[in-house]
């Protein structure tokens, strides 16, 4: 016997031991007298058998079935939704011609009328809209039509490369709205382009035909490193919130790495000195900013405005120190400006350092975090000991759906 | 490999084609586990293995009408290859994603599995588990193909040439071929016993029951 077959054999052996048994199996006493060069290779086969024996959790199990007869439920509700129309009466019937009724009774299943409808009116808006360019009135029908069309006949490959126009038809309006100056319509031509973009990255992704998915990548990806320079371009004729907005873009497309996690207002316990009123500008706090991408010559900005030189830097965290006068915002928003222009706002505000409130704002109680305690201080604590988050279109949380 | 013979498998999948919850319910429950211990063998982190077999069931519900299996070994097949699609989708979004997420997500090489057993049995599982998996991710398609048809599946060499369109002998030889190479791949993370890796923890057990321990 030649040894592959021999392996089997034990294989088999061992499973059905196994399987009889339900407990482990030596290999001595399976293999008997069997030769011992393939011992080895059996004791692997054992090493699989965890994940033989491996199973869903029952919570799994039944929550995944529940959820697997709720959609059968749902698609055999659909069926019985009352689609179907009433038959013709002879009547109606005898009043075709015969070309018609021919016609029609090749499309008389509700489904073929529907797909035959659904086609007639992408074709015909199709056509109707076709020249129709970018800020028209009927751009937004002719990209209807185009994604009605894509939906009827799903190719994916040609679901990228629509949604890629769609995209760079959106740059180039964004791109007319800063050159009128126009940065609203701007802002909203980008939350129009990242989502084309994203569309287009997602179908791409999913196209099973491994070259024809390497393709449309290379697209998303082209199209993407041509929309960044003029991005990139851009930020001058924004304000920080713009600037922020297009930063979001280009990270997420991995043409920056800038990104604020998280702000806190820390206490100033290794400069006590300045950890009270600076020289007769007030209260001070140190800001501390944490996230990535930071480089020299960063600027924490505070509801926009600059705050001063950094007093520590690295990569991943800024501190400064800070007016606590300007820290005392409702709405206060923490951000980081590179040298180019991009901005990250940060995700996340930390009013007070580990618990203490108001800790930089009395002196005297003693200890290092003392330069906490009750007094006139308190006042001007911005919203101790809680966290704000920003609104999620200051920080644009949208990103996460897209790949690059 | 056999179907419960109150319902023949062809009859409960035409059953089920024509959205019969029953017998959905009935192909559900005697393939949730081929598939999801195929995607383990593959993912090795098990909440991603149940995630995967939970979108592969959906695209089985959803695609049951499409499906021109007739019997269960071809309606593995066909189930399998909705999973490996999913499994490639899976791969790619965690290539796309950054690093640092990676960690968290396939923490099962690092240990992680759902599991109130013994502790023991816990800890050796983890061990081996995680360098088997690395081990397979490292053979050729084919040989991990039939070493989890073979080995994980528990189907037949014949059973694995029907479904990988190959000679049953072919199959065997490749089988050789793979353990062999799993063999070598494990070779330096080896203290597992010879015989049944894992094992250590439930034959202490059995020992146990069997009033052989020391």
């Amino acid at each position: 016997m030649h040894p592959e077959d021999a392996l089997d054999v034990l294989l088999t052996e061992r499973a059905n031991n196994r399987a009889g048994a339900g407990r482990p199996v030596t290999t001595s006493r399976t293999m008997g007298t069997a030769d011992e060069t393939l011992r080895p290779l059996v004791a692997v086969a054992a090493r699989l058998d965890p994940l033989a024996d491996a199973a869903p959790s029952a919570a799994f199990t039944a929550d995944l079935e529940q959820r697997l007869m709720a959609r059968m439920r749902e698609r055999v509700a659909q069926p019985q939704q009352p689609m179907r129309p009433a038959p013709s009466s002879p009547a109606a019937g005898s009043r075709r011609t015969p070309v018609v009724s021919g016609i029609l009774r090749g499309v008389s299943h509700p489904a073929w009328a529907g797909i035959a409808a659904a086609l007639l009116l992408t074709i015909g808006l199709g056509v109707f809209t076709a020249q129709a360019a970018p800020g028209q009135p009927f751009y937004t029908v002719r990209q209807l039509a185009q994604r009605m069309a894509a939906q009827a006949f799903p190719s994916p490959t040609v679901s990228v490369k629509d949604a890629l126009a769609h995209a760079q038809a959106d740059l180039s309006a964004y791109n007319a709205a800063i050159a009128r100056g126009d940065t609203s319509a701007a802002l909203g031509d980008l939350r129009s382009l990242r989502a084309d973009d994203a569309e287009a990255a997602t179908v791409a992704i999913a196209i099973s035909d491994p070259g024809a998915r390497q393709t449309a990548s290379q697209q998303v990806t082209q199209f993407r490193e041509a929309a960044a320079v003029d991005l990139r371009q851009s930020l001058a004729a924004l304000d920080w919130r713009g600037r922020a907005q297009v930063t979001n873009a280009l990270r997420a497309w991995g043409d920056t790495s800038l990104v604020v996690t998280d702000a806190r207002i820390v206490s100033d316990s290794t400069s006590p000195g300045q950890g009270q009123h600076d020289s007769g500008k007030g209260v001070t706090a140190l800001l501390q900013v944490a996230g990535a991408g930071f480089a020299d010559g960063s600027q924490v900005l505070v509801n926009g405005q600059p705050v001063g030189s950094p007093l520590s830097q690295s990569p991943t965290l800024i501190r400064v120190r800070v007016q606590t006068g300007d820290l005392n915002d409702a709405n206060l928003v923490i951000a980081v400006e590179e040298s180019d222009g991009t901005v990250a706002i940060a995700a996340r505000i930390d009013d007070a350092d580990g618990g203490q409130p108001g800790a930089v704002e009395t002196p005297g109680s003693g200890d290092n975090k003392g330069d906490q305690g009750a007094g006139s201080g308190s006042s001007s604590t911005p919203n101790a000991t809680s966290s704000r988050t920003p609104s999620p279109e200051s920080t644009d949380s949208a990103n996460s759906g897209i790949s690059h | 490999m056999t179907w419960p013979p109150a319902l023949p498998f062809d009859q409960a999948l035409k059953r089920a084609q024509a959205a019969d919850q029953q017998a959905m319910g009935m192909i559900y429950k005697r393939f949730l586990p081929v598939v999801y211990r195929f995607t383990l063998g593959r993912v090795g982190d098990v909440h991603a293995a149940e995630d995967i077999t939970s979108e592969t069931f959906f695209v089985i519900v959803e695609r049951i009408r499409e499906t021109r299996a007739h019997d269960e070994l071809t309606f593995v097949a066909w189930a399998l290859g909705i999973a490996r699609n999913q499994i490639a989708m899976h791969f790619r979004r965690l290539k796309s994603r950054p690093t640092s997420q990676l960690s968290d997500e396939n923490d099962f090489a690092a240990g992680r599995l759902p599991d109130e057993r013994d502790p023991l049995d816990v800890i050796t599982a983890r061990e081996s588990l995680a360098e088997v998996v690395t081990a397979l991710d490292k053979l050729t398609e084919e040989q991990r193909s039939v070493i989890l048809y073979r080995c994980v599946l528990g189907y037949s060499a014949e059973d694995v040439g029907q479904l990988l369109g190959k000679q049953a002998g072919a199959i065997r030889a490749l089988q050789f071929r793979a353990l062999a190479s799993l063999a070598r791949l494990l070779q330096h993370s080896e203290p597992a016993p010879a015989d049944s890796m894992g094992s250590l923890a439930r034959q202490t057990r059995w020992a146990r029951r069997t009033g052989m321990e020391e």
